[in-house]
């Protein structure tokens, strides 16, 4: 070590410090954006297809568009003004038409509608991502909502039969692992299909046994892509078993033909027609609730899934862009300028933070570093409520506890009832939300023209007893722990553990809690893989369908193993239903078994609060609790 | 001249007489000279430092406290009562022990008993019954209390009954007693500070003694491997462990076993904090190695085993003591660390860092609520303090540098 | 030098090996362990998962391979998010935690030096006790309640400092005080010791005699011996502020390493925690390394080996 060395080294250190210094200064940097809220935790995903929660919601009516757009009746001059949402012809359809009888919807689109590439936006997207929605294999949860048009469901469910016109899915995809693009396709008549030896038609096994399914198909010929049905065709064995067995070829799916089947048709770029089984009343909201949304085709083709979604590669269509996103933190959004009403859009750039501690995010907001927290401390709320920038509106929502009902004790009906009667849910609305929530004994919020909701069991820690004792366990000896799981926020903990402390000090029972991140929780609940898990449920759409029909046997938001086949019968009947009054009816009928079997207990129905700061104009309220972001302005 | 030295101070003149009588004089003044063991001597240092014997005192004073908490007539650390009591700010008010809830809940039973019949009738006496038991009460109290903890509750229910100290702290946002979760939560946070230490006294003093005692290529490997488990950022690892155990699977296999969270717990920690424990005994032991003594134990035919656990460990004791108390202050803090972030102790049971953590949860800038933070984290901060004083005062103390100063 | 250096890389290498053997056969041998056939996972993240690990594999085979990935550091995807790989989420976090660290170390280290040549210089007096006092503060309380504290105090009585995230400057100030705190009170505390014995030392006495000012004498010529023990403590302060950090990032909400790491935790996402071990034990590796060299070249009495 020469002296020239050791004299310079300090400086040599200092110039290191300083360096470090000042990279790490320009790491603690970020523009301000126009507009910053919290959305209350990391969301899932931006694919409409693959989301399903209203923080997911929010980023996704930003970012993309569906035919139309739930927009306020009328504009809003003061937050706390209640104006109800209207699917409106503000969105990619510039004007439609309901046949007569309300099963046939023709939609014109707007030739200014365009992607956020500048491609322009055409009826044959729609069907592209509708088709994407609906197809087995992405898996959507909301592919159900899809269900009312003609064929829709069959193709969802992979149901095929002899004589329906099938499309093959050959095993030869640019990659394996990623569903779109799709492999070759061949179109035929289905002739016959060959189940291995020996299985039952019971529904289960069947359905395990699917892969060794030998389909007969007579292959029909296609010129220009077009397909000759009337042909006559080459008879082929298809089977999802890997080629080089008893058949020609091996495929991924065989499903009934889309473009012959299921009546999504785009008539040429600008129009879609879609065909429903049964007048729907709120298939014009549906159309506006995001899953319906379209995805670009050549963007999810290019980059599969989940590297589409990301924020180089993403194409969107609606009022704003995805710039950036980073985990934990943040996502920001830009005005997308190539949207059609890009002139009526006032914020330019739009942070949606991922805070989920309710209190960081009340201090965030009168810190001045928020301008709209929807969350906040339950433990304040009366101080809260006497600001002038507390917005409370009613909220066509229910708290809900689920429970798996596969795994003992909780697959006895007498232990779900007993649970239920031990909680004070009147306290819990009380004491712990206090904002003025309702408790709910029914599942269905009360917000509903025309319908009743029926009751399941009021506080009755006696008789809850009593049925536990029925049950097997009496003052709870030998119920064994159960788990509930319910994701990361402060109030759920509360509640949880008040909930925890209750089946405690009245049946005797042990239960433990465990908490996981938004996505985690999502997934755990999708793979159920919870013994009680705290839920909730914002309504779609207002009526008391949307609230209903997540319980029929494997609904995708069912996700409780529970099954009824009336419960199922009265659903499906009520989709049929044209008279409003009996379909109100069925629907109540239908209510009736769930509170009775309780695979859900009810907790109370929310009341929506937010924080909204006065400089933001353009936020009104409503018993969705949807507030567009691209209405918005700030002054 | 020794000044520690008991008995006749001045030496004592030649006296005219025989030898033999000198002699016996000198035996005499022998017999009354008294020795001073390394131990008695560091105490009377030890004591000469006011500060840390305020910390001993302290520390004593806390340890009794949390060992008798149960005796205490204090309110249920665990009973909710969110209707009644939320958020109530330090206060004199007398309060029960079962609470104005269970009044309230015993008499809106006792109102329906009156009006109903039969079978339900049967259900609400057996409702009350089991309410007003002995048994419930204990198990709705307090949280799975073990066996001599249950005596102590009888005890103490049998001397104060119903009456309990008012919430001189303060309650928290489910109505709990602020003063008693402290008290319980010590039990907790002394008790896996202790044992983790413990813990990692065993690992460590048996591994550096050996390795020091050994020598040679035994010792260089030996140390060689403290070294790099040195140079991990153990706490990571020990998070990631910890997220490994915890996956539900694991756990209930290691459930059966009788393994449950707690005790992974303290194992876990403990096997962070040994290194530095087996690096000092090493040192120790190296140096004693070459003492005469342990040359006798071995001229005398010993087994190394012997001279290690019977020579050479009694007399790292001092040092391996300042460490000791310097190792649980990091192991409590640990602890506060892991229950503050939500990975260590879990609700209902209490400790200081998960205290801290729920005081934090709830303050705004509308309402600070001081006293959810201030008692858990003032209680943690002194605890620590005291012990680090402690620990340094016993450094200077068992010094053998500063021997008869 | 370079043998110090070349000596150096292989521990380190050693150390990161014997990390990631520990966790790769912990995550897959025990039953019931994230890599488990029958473990219940999102079927997206299973594809994620199975396309990157091979794990039909014999384990042996998947050892290397894995191995071979982590060389090139690719540690793979995410076990809980979907759309992240651990390379993405740690690019993310590691900006903004380094960025507090330094300004923590800093703070620690400019703040600790100067209470600690001060109180130095005026011994026993105001300042030297009131120093100390704080520096024993800073170094007993736990920093998580110092910073609940702090954000009592500064955040909402004074309202001087933002309550939480990042994306100013002003937002990082309060986190990075919480956190360097504690070594700025060590630090002070060694400044002072080391002050202390090199003033009395022989050749500042010389300087003093040859008519030298107070000032030149003390910082020209104490300082440098006096920041000996500070030098070798930042080695260890550098591991107490990434743990520090952890607790921090989660009070103040910064998006860093640490509060990812501890999410990681408690989700149970076996691969990015890993990731994260495997960087800090490499950042903790280089900060050591820097901390010798330096030693080696202020202390021309060590040699640097």
């Amino acid at each position: 070590m020469n002296a020239t060395t050791r004299r310079i080294f300090p400086y040599l250190m200092l110039l290191l410090i300083l360096t470090a210094l000042g990279w790490a200064v320009s790491f603690g940097t970020l523009p301000k954006a126009d507009f910053t809220f919290n959305n209350g935790t990391e969301i899932k995903t931006v694919d409409p297809a693959k989301a399903t929660g209203s923080p997911e919601g929010r980023i996704i009516n930003a970012l993309f568009e569906g035919l139309l757009r739930n927009l306020p009746e009328k504009e809003a001059t003061d937050p706390h003004q209640v104006i109800p949402l209207e699917p409106t012809t503000g969105g990619v359809a510039e004007s439609y038409q309901v046949s007569a009888d309300g099963t046939v919807y023709t939609f014109q689109l707007r030739s200014s509608a365009r992607w956020s590439n500048g491609d322009p936006m055409t009826a044959h997207d729609f069907v592209w991502s509708w088709q994407r929605m609906l197809h087995p294999e992405t898996g959507s949860e909301y592919s159900y909502q899809l269900h009312y048009v003609v064929n829709a469901k069959k193709y969802n469910m992979a149901e095929v039969q002899v004589g329906d016109r099938v499309e093959i899915e050959l095993k030869d995809r640019r990659d394996p692992l990623q569903a779109f693009p799709r492999g070759t396709l061949k179109r035929g008549l289905l002739k016959a299909i060959e189940k291995p030896k020996g299985s039952s038609p019971d529904d289960a096994e069947e359905a395990d046994s699917r892969e060794e399914w030998i389909y007969r198909v007579e292959v029909k010929p296609t010129s220009n892509g077009k397909v000759s049905w009337d042909a006559a065709g080459t008879l082929k064995t298809f089977s999802q078993q890997p080629t080089g067995t008893t058949v020609d070829h091996s495929c991924h799916h065989v499903l009934i033909d889309f473009d012959s089947n299921v009546e999504i048709r785009a008539i040429n770029d600008q129009t879609l027609v879609i065909k429903l089984n049964n007048p729907t009343p709120y298939f014009k909201q549906l159309l506006a609730f995001y899953p319906l949304y379209p995805v670009n085709r050549e963007c999810v083709e290019k980059y599969g899934a989940p590297n589409w979604t990301k924020p180089e590669n993403i194409v969107t269509n609606g009022p704003y862009r995805l710039e950036f996103r980073r985990i934990r933190d943040r996502l920001r959004l830009t005005r997308n300028p190539h949207y059609w009403d890009v002139k009526n859009v006032s914020l330019e750039t739009i942070d949606a933070l991922a805070i989920t501690s309710y209190t960081t995010s009340l201090n965030m907001y009168i810190n001045g570093q928020l301008d709209w927290s929807p969350t906040m401390p339950n433990t304040i709320m009366d101080l809260l409520r006497k600001r002038d920038d507390f917005v409370s509106a009613p909220f066509m929502a229910i708290y809900f506890y689920r429970i798996n009902v596969e795994r003992p004790p909780l697959d006895k009906k007498l232990v779900r009832r007993a649970l239920n009667l031990a909680i004070n849910k009147q306290l819990i609305c009380d004491q712990i939300t206090a904002a003025g929530q309702q408790p709910a004994r029914s599942f269905v919020p009360p917000q509903l023209q025309g319908y009743t909701g029926q009751q399941c069991g009021a506080h009755d820690v006696a008789r809850a007893r009593q049925l536990l004792a029925a049950a097997g366990y009496p003052n709870g000896k030998g119920f064994p722990k159960v788990q509930i799981l319910y994701n990361t926020s402060d109030s759920h903990q509360e509640i949880a553990e008040f909930i925890q402390q209750e089946w405690k000090e009245n049946l005797g029972i042990d239960i433990e809690l465990r908490n996981l991140e938004w996505a985690t929780f999502l997934d755990t609940l999708n793979q159920g893989d919870y013994s009680v898990s705290r839920s909730g449920w914002i309504g779609d759409y207002p009526d008391p369908n949307t609230f209903l029909d997540m319980f029929v046997t494997d609904g995708p938001n069912n996700q409780t193993n529970w099954s009824n086949s009336t419960y199922d019968e009265l659903i499906e009947a009520a989709k049929s239903e044209p008279d409003s009054t009996r379909r109100m009816e069925t629907l109540q009928q239908a209510e009736g078994i769930l509170m009775s079997e309780l695979p859900i207990l009810p907790i109370y129905f929310y009341v929506s609060t937010n924080l909204v700061s006065p400089r933001v104009k353009g936020f009104s309220g409503n018993i969705q609790d949807v507030h567009p972001l691209h209405i918005l302005r700030v002054e | 001249m020794d000044s520690s030295k008991q008995g006749n101070p001045v030496t004592p003149a030649r006296s005219a007489g025989t030898a033999l009588e000198d002699y016996a004089q000198l035996l005499e003044e022998a017999k009354s000279i008294q020795g001073v063991s390394l131990w008695k001597d560091a105490w009377k240092r030890l004591r000469r430092k006011r500060v840390a014997m305020l910390s001993l005192w302290f520390l004593v004073g806390l340890l009794v406290l949390a060992v008798l908490t149960p005796l205490l007539p204090l309110q249920s650390p665990i009973r909710q009562d969110a209707q009644r009591r939320k958020f109530e700010s330090p206060n004199l008010s007398a309060v029960s022990l079962l609470g104005e809830k269970f009044k309230a809940q015993l008499k809106e039973l006792q109102d329906r008993q009156a009006t109903v019949k039969g079978d339900l009738r049967d259900e609400l006496d057996e409702q009350i019954a089991n309410l007003q038991s002995h048994e419930y009460q204990v198990n709705v109290l307090w949280h799975q209390p073990g066996f001599l903890t249950r005596g102590f509750i009888g005890i103490r229910m049998a001397i104060f009954g119903d009456w309990a100290i008012p919430s001189i702290c303060g309650t928290d946002n489910l109505g709990r007693d602020v003063l008693s979760r402290v008290c319980w939560g010590a039990r907790v946070s002394l008790v896996v500070g202790v044992v983790a230490t413990l813990v990692s006294l065993l690992i460590g003093v048996s591994y550096g003694a050996t390795a020091g005692y050994f020598g040679g290529w035994v010792d260089n490997i030996m140390m060689r491997i403290v070294d790099v488990i040195y140079s991990v950022p153990f706490i990571f690892v020990v998070i990631f462990l910890i997220t490994i155990l915890s996956e539900d699977s694991i756990k209930n296999s290691l459930e059966s076993y009788g393994i449950n969270q707690i005790m992974i717990f303290y194992i876990v920690i403990g096997a962070i904090y040994w290194l530095t424990m087996a690096r000092v005994v090493r040192g120790q032991v190296i140096s004693l190695k070459n003492e005469q003594f342990i040359e006798a134990a071995r001229t005398v035919g010993c087994s190394r085993r012997r001279i290690i656990f019977r020579h050479l460990i009694p007399n790292v004791m001092g040092i391996v003591i300042v460490y000791l108390t310097l190792t649980i202050p990091a192991v409590m803090r640990f602890e506060a660390f892991l229950s503050f972030l939500g990975l260590g102790v879990a609700p209902p049971d209490v400790s200081w860092g998960l205290l801290v953590n729920q005081g934090i949860k709830v303050i705004t800038p509308l309402k600070i609520y001081w006293w959810l933070v201030m008692f858990s984290g003032a209680t943690l901060a002194v605890t620590l303090f005291a012990l680090n004083f402690l620990g340094d005062g016993l450094r200077d103390a068992l010094d053998p540098r500063m021997k008869n100063r | 030098m370079s043998r110090f250096l070349l000596r150096r890389l292989g521990w380190m290498i050693l150390t990161i090996w014997v990390v990631y053997t520990v966790s790769f056969f912990l995550m897959r041998v025990v039953p019931g362990g994230p890599f488990d056939s029958e473990k219940v996972v999102a079927e997206a993240i299973k594809r994620n998962i199975e396309a990157r690990y091979q794990l039909d594999r014999p384990l042996v085979e998947q050892y290397f391979t894995h191995l071979w990935h982590t060389v090139q550091l690719d540690f793979g995807p995410s076990y809980k998010l979907e759309d992240y790989t651990v390379n993405e989420v740690l690019a993310q976090g590691f900006p903004i935690s380094a960025s507090l660290g330094i300004f923590a170390m800093v703070f620690a280290i400019t703040l600790g030096v100067t209470a600690g040549l001060v109180s130095a210089v005026a011994r026993d007096s105001f300042y030297d006790f009131s120093f100390m006092v704080m520096a024993t503060l800073g170094i007993a309380v736990p920093n998580f309640v110092l910073a609940s504290l702090a954000i009592v105090l500064l955040v909402f009585n004074w309202q001087i400092f933002p309550a939480a995230g990042w994306g100013e400057l002003r937002q990082v100030v309060l986190p990075a005080l919480c956190l360097g705190a504690p070594f700025a009170g060590y630090i002070a505390r060694l400044t002072r010791t080391g002050m202390l014995e090199v003033l009395g030392l022989d050749y500042i006495r010389t300087a003093y005699a040859k008519g030298l000012s107070h000032q030149r004498v003390v910082l020209r010529h104490g300082l440098r011996g006096a920041l000996l023990p500070v030098v070798s403590y930042l080695g260890p302060a550098t591991a107490g502020i990434l743990t520090g950090s952890l607790v921090l990032e989660q009070i103040f909400a910064l998006p860093g390493m640490g509060s990812h790491f501890i999410e990681a935790a408690t989700q149970r996402d076996y691969t990015l925690a890993m990731g994260v071990v495997l960087v800090y034990t490499f950042l903790l590796f280089v900060m050591n390394t820097l901390v010798d060299i330096s030693y080696g070249v202020i202390d021309p009495r060590v040699e640097v080996e």
